[in-house]
């Protein structure tokens, strides 16, 4: 074919990605917020209270735990690990921290950073196990869920105990700086605020949808492939520890059960909110969202007076249900843009 | 003094010694074509040159002096870019995306995405790859237009040796022909080129020499202005005298 040829047949190009309309409705956290919507309308309809102050408030301090820890589950399912691991760690840190302010005396001010260095640090030996001895990350964190557990009711002697009552620490995690809005939220709005550009627009970010998508392009790319796994699980682990302190300044105490079952809920959230377990897809955004759907959806389920052990067939189905559109998503965007 | 040289290179693969006493060199500005059968050892030497291997045995040099290439990164920093044989594309990520994994560019800190989006177009202009937006995830890309961002990648990338692995394999004759001028584009340029194929004639078209693989070992080498497509292949199939021009180590009797 001649150069004119070429010319003749002259193509479309637009890297502009269209319209600002026309780009939001290809992203595909549309559907998640279009499903949000949906079943926000439903539960205002027909739950008695779903839309009163204080029902609406303990709904969102509920979501604030569950939308700062499946941040940090959405790198790592991006990056296609898991961490199954962050129920009991959760409850672990709770302990651990109540546990130093009550029982060793540390000020609150030292042990709460502490928490997070804990949280980090179990991260990176979970990232580490995986990524060294190429053992698969559910094994692992399966593993440490029980571990941790376990630890939690050890150091607790299978009792809450109390947490700090210094007033700043209660009021910074679990005050109402504003009116009708909860310190919980305002932390877990910056962790998905921060969580979503970081992954959007950093070179981490970056790296971390090349290893989830093709670890092999990746390694031959030259990206550090288990540096940047070991580092998802390291921000989950930390995330979890700033979940723990919340939850340690919200309730006052720490029960060594606390987060039994939280993982199925993050896990839950994170692919509710688009991304795909075998990795590359997701996004913090659709994360939230996810976390929303999950914390409304639970709230509407007491709220209708449903037994709660029917929650949990729901957190289920909903799994599922969210698997299986993201299958025919996946398949559909193929074809589509991706800004 | 040659650009790049790999001499006496061993890998083996658990029971596959894939590379069993490689000596290879490339001088600053030359095209070789690197030919012979599937499993001779072309990927597999390609990848020690890139970084993606780490030889068993034997020494790597760039301008003469020893390098110890741990990842592809280390490689990409002394000046050599490379496209793989299976392409390394993420199938999810935009063609922007593919056309700078790893290399994205950074402005403040951030990843800079409009100017990732102009580049990745200004390349593939220049390639001539008909592509409608690089915002699309490269898995709804035909495999020949996979294979133009692969290549983008490397082109965009630069450095002075640039390694093409089957680079022509899943194209069209435009598209091919496309590869074989970008290739004499980066000659002119003043780059070396090592180009992994199986066609003869694109290799005679564009290469400067002939090396010809066979069995983990260099079989023979020949330049392009004194050989013919016949020879070549001869080579290739391993039954004409495998006397290479310059002493190469290994003759065919070794490998009969
Ligand atoms: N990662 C690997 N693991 C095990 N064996 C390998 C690996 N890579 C290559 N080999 C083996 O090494 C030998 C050389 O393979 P290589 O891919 O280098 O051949 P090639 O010359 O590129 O062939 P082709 O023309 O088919 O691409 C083959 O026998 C192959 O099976
Ligand atoms: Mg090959």
């Amino acid at each position: 074919m001649t150069i004119q040829q070429q010319i003749a047949i002259a193509y479309r190009v637009d890297d502009s990605g269209g319209s600002l309309v026309r780009r939001l409705l290809g992203a595909r956290e549309f559907g998640v917020l279009a499903a949000t919507a949906v079943i926000f309308l439903v539960c205002a309809v027909g739950a008695d209270g779903f839309l009163a102050a204080d029902n609406l408030l303990s709904v969102a301090q509920q979501i604030a735990i569950l939308g700062i820890v499946a941040t940090g589950m959405t790198f790592l399912i991006v990056v296609g690990e898991i961490d199954l691991s962050v129920g009991s760690l959760h409850g672990f840190l709770a302990v651990e921290l109540a546990w130093l302010v009550t029982k060793v005396g540390v000020p609150v001010g030292v042990a709460a950073p502490l928490a997070i260095l804990t949280g980090v640090m179990i991260g990176v030996i979970n990232g580490l196990i995986t990524t060294r001895f190429k053992i698969p990350s559910f094994v692992v964190t399966l593993a440490a869920l029980a571990a941790l557990r376990g630890a939690a009711l050890l150091l607790s002697d299978g009792v809450p105990i109390r947490g700090s009552r210094n007033e700043a620490f209660t009021h910074l995690f679990a005050g109402s700086p504003l009116p009708n809005v909860a310190a919980q939220t305002l932390w877990m709005a910056a962790v998905v605020a921060i969580g979503a550009f970081v992954m959007a627009r950093t070179k981490f970010g970056y790296d971390v949808y090349s290893v989830g998508g093709n670890p092999s392009a990746a390694a031959g790319a030259g990206i550090a492939s288990d540096r940047v796994k070991v580092m998802c699980f390291a921000l989950t682990g930390g995330l979890t520890g700033l979940a723990s302190i919340i939850l340690v300044g919200w309730l006052g105490s720490a029960n060594p059960l606390t987060g039994n079952g939280f993982e199925l809920s993050v896990i839950a959230a994170v692919v509710v909110g688009g991304a795909g377990l075998a990795g590359g897809t997701g996004s913090v955004l659709g994360t939230f969202l996810g976390a929303v759907i999950t914390g409304v959806i639970t709230n509407a389920l007491v709220l209708f007076g449903v037994d709660g052990n029917w929650q949990q067939v729901a957190t289920g189905l909903l799994i599922l249900g969210a698997v299986m559109l993201n299958h025919l998503v996946a398949k559909r965007s193929a074809h589509g843009l991706n800004a | 003094m040659p650009l790049f040289e790999a001499v006496g290179v061993r890998k083996r693969f658990g029971g596959v010694e894939a590379l069993r006493g490689v000596d290879f060199s490339v001088e600053p500005g030359e095209v070789v074509g690197l030919m012979g059968d599937n499993g001779a050892g072309k990927s597999t030497l390609m990848k020690v040159i890139c970084g993606a291997y780490r030889p068993d045995e034997g020494e790597i040099r760039m301008a003469g002096r020893p390098q110890v290439f741990r990842s592809p990164r280390d490689a990409a920093a002394c000046g050599i870019a490379v496209v793989y044989q299976n392409l390394g594309l993420v199938d999810q990520r935009s063609v922007a995306a593919n056309v700078f994994l790893g290399q994205e560019p950074r402005r403040f800190g951030l990843v800079d995405t409009r100017r990732m989006r102009a580049e990745a177009r200004e390349v593939l202009t220049t390639l001539r790859i008909r592509i409608p937006s690089v915002r699309m995830p490269v898995a709804g890309l035909s495999g020949g237009q996979r294979q133009c961002i692969a290549i983008a990648r490397a082109v965009h990338q630069g450095g002075e040796l640039v390694l093409l692995d089957e680079p022509t394999a899943a194209l069209g004759p435009e598209q091919q022909q496309n590869v074989l001028s970008l290739i004499r584009d980066l000659r002119k340029q003043g780059k070396a080129v090592v180009v992994v194929s199986h066609n003869v004639d694109h290799v005679l078209e564009v290469a400067d020499r002939v090396v010809v693989m066979r069995g983990g070992l260099v079989s023979g080498m020949r330049d392009v202005a004194a050989t013919t497509a016949a020879e070549v292949v001869g080579l290739i199939v391993g039954n004409a005298p495998a006397a290479a021009h310059d002493g190469a180590p290994h003759t065919s009797g070794e490998l009969a």
